[in-house]
């Protein structure tokens, strides 16, 4: 594609088991004028909006992009929503950054949110057979079975999903828009209740409300701000749910983005190339799945990397500076955070959470069944 | 509409027996045959002015483009349709802010397409009920020499959310086939109007 991207405005709400304070539109223009700030642009300054949300039973909102137009000064502009499943809030921003490359639009507003508190999307999940398979109670009931396999074949140190979540909190408390801000033990977390066997309550995300808002920019706008974050390269990915067939703890799909993405950033080796990742880990144990998943473990030892604490912030492959999923869901909008933190990342403006001379760092998104993948690269070099 | 004289109920009538006889040379529509405006005006109104002739059916259906860019269209078919402009736009979601009798942001996003660039031959617009292809024809600057929704449009099949891509797909297919060298697109989504893409397709 023809034009240079950068992002220059990041902004999202405080997130929050519930935001009684601030209704849907209310919540998507918080994140939206603080991503405006940031970017040193008003409303009149944006060309076009581009808004993701998970599935809308999960609010009961019918195509809510209809009514926040109003919300987002979109009237007499073009405004279009994405719908990849958890995977959109990452789907989201590649398309916003394609407008941009594709010379489409210059200055493109880019956001997702979810209100979970008006919900409740893990009963969503989950209607009854015959509508669909039986879940059994969410995504935990789905992914628990991928977890216990992927412990079995690695044959992982039972601890390391713990560790993962002992991790990721104490990350969470450098970030003040955090939902959670709990600092927790080994011994804490594997002394709360299993809900999905291998999965306990402390190795799951929260349910959150919250929103994330970016402005992505041609070259001749970056230098309203000194330190954009440059797109090097954007991957999405799809693979079949049910197909017997497919490797669920390893997807081929999630391979695949990978690649592309390293292809077009030109990162030839991740643990070298890439200096910290915003990684979507919604269960503790996806952590070593997904590093072996993208590239920076060999199958079967990303379990290690976790254990020997490499993955820390300080450590040599610091993964979820801002404490992830794990300590902030609002679904529609966890991706687009992973992104929006990796971009951060590499302006220098990811406060107490921030990776020493950070310059390369991935974001990702995965949704569905892990059938969706979204990723990007970005960097402080143009 | 009618209270701001822009149009009579016999107007919407005329729209609805057009497009039914349209979709006969359709085999891909819902509902089409031989009709009259009286016929229709005698039907009792689904909600006053509109009756059931003017709303569409509802439809099961799936549509799919292919898009091809540059060299590659040429290789693949004889004449392609070739997108020379498109936009889409939005208006306020409360109906409270709008006046329903027109649509600006079907007439701004028919501006940035460049519509008015060149003779229009054939225009597919989504436009459910009836009297909503008379705002559009206003918005889009068409005149009466414009072939408007030859396939007999959504009033004829209405499988909501690809009525669009099928609006899109008759549009581009009438200038594949040689019949149109310059054709109109146009898809809407949201309560009245709300939000409107407008595509212009066009031959060699």
């Amino acid at each position: 594609m023809a034009e240079r991207c950068a992002v220059i405005g990041i902004g999202q709400t405080k997130h929050a088991e519930s935001r009684r304070d601030l209704s849907l539109p209310g919540l998507v223009l918080d994140a939206a004028i603080r991503a405006l700030q940031d970017a040193n642009m008003t409303w009149k300054d944006i060309d076009s909006i581009v808004i993701g949300t998970a599935p809308d039973m999960f609010e009961g909102v019918m195509m809510p992009e209809l009514w926040l137009s109003d919300a987002l000064g979109a009237a007499g502009k073009p405004i279009f929503r994405v719908h990849t499943a958890g995977s959109v809030g990452g789907s989201t921003a590649v398309v916003a950054s394609h407008l941009v490359q594709g010379g489409v639009h210059e200055k493109v507003l880019t956001l997702a949110f979810e209100k979970q508190s008006e919900s409740n999307a893990m009963w969503a999940l989950s209607p009854a057979v015959p509508f669909q398979p039986q879940l059994v109670a969410g995504a935990g009931g789905y992914f628990a079975p991928l977890i216990r396999s992927y412990i079995r074949r690695a044959d992982a140190h039972p601890d390391t999903g713990c560790m993962v979540a002992v991790k990721d909190r104490q990350h969470g408390c450098l970030n003040p828009d955090a939902h959670l801000h709990l600092d927790q033990t080994l011994e804490e977390v594997k002394a709360s209740p299993m809900l999905w066997d291998p999965i306990r309550y402390s190795e799951t995300c929260p349910s959150s409300d919250g929103a994330v808002a970016m402005v992505l920019v041609s070259d001749n706008h970056a230098d309203r701000v000194q330190n954009p974050a440059w797109v090097k390269g954007t991957s999405v990915r799809t693979e079949r749910t049910f197909f017997a067939g497919r490797d669920q703890v390893n997807p081929g799909a999630g391979k695949q983005c990978a690649k592309d993405v390293y292809d077009e950033a030109g990162i030839t080796n991740p643990m070298k190339d890439i200096d910290c990742a915003e990684v979507y880990v919604p269960f503790s144990w996806f952590e070593p799945m997904w590093l072996e998943n993208l590239g920076f473990a060999e199958e079967g030892e990303g379990w290690r990397m976790t254990m020997e604490g490499k993955t820390k912030i300080g450590g040599e492959m610091p993964w979820n500076m801002s404490g992830g999923v794990m300590c902030t869901n609002p679904i529609g909008a966890s991706g687009m955070l992973r992104f929006a933190e990796a971009a951060r990342q590499v302006r220098g403006t990811a406060g107490q959470h921030q990776v020493d001379g950070a310059k390369v760092a991935l974001g990702h998104a995965y949704g569905g069944g892990s059938q969706f993948f979204a990723m990007w690269i970005v960097s402080s070099e143009r | 509409m009618i209270d701001a004289r822009k149009a009579t109920e016999r107007d919407f009538a005329e729209i609805a027996v057009r497009s039914r006889k349209s979709a006969m040379d359709n085999p891909n529509a819902h509902i089409k045959g031989e009709t009259s405006v009286d016929a229709i005006l005698d039907e009792p109104y689904i909600s006053s002015p509109l009756r059931k002739s003017m709303c569409p059916p509802m439809s099961d259906a799936a549509a799919a483009i292919v898009l091809a860019a540059g060299d590659t269209a040429n290789e693949l078919v004889k004449r392609p349709a070739w997108i020379r402009g498109m936009d889409h736009r939005t208006e306020p979601h409360a109906l409270g802010q709008r006046d329903l009798t027109s649509s600006p942001s079907a007439k701004l996003a028919a501006e940035k397409a460049g519509v008015g660039k060149g003779k229009v031959d054939v225009a597919e617009l989504h436009a459910p009920f009836a009297h909503q292809e008379i705002i559009l024809r206003e918005a889009l600057g068409l005149g009466d020499d414009v072939d408007v929704n030859p396939s007999g449009g959504a009033l004829s099949a209405n499988s909501l959310m690809t009525a669009g891509l099928i609006r899109f797909g008759e549009a581009a297919s009438r200038v594949l086939s040689g019949e149109a060298d310059r054709a109109v697109a146009h898809t809407t989504s949201g309560a009245c109007l709300q939000q409107n893409l407008v595509a212009v397709l066009e031959g060699e």
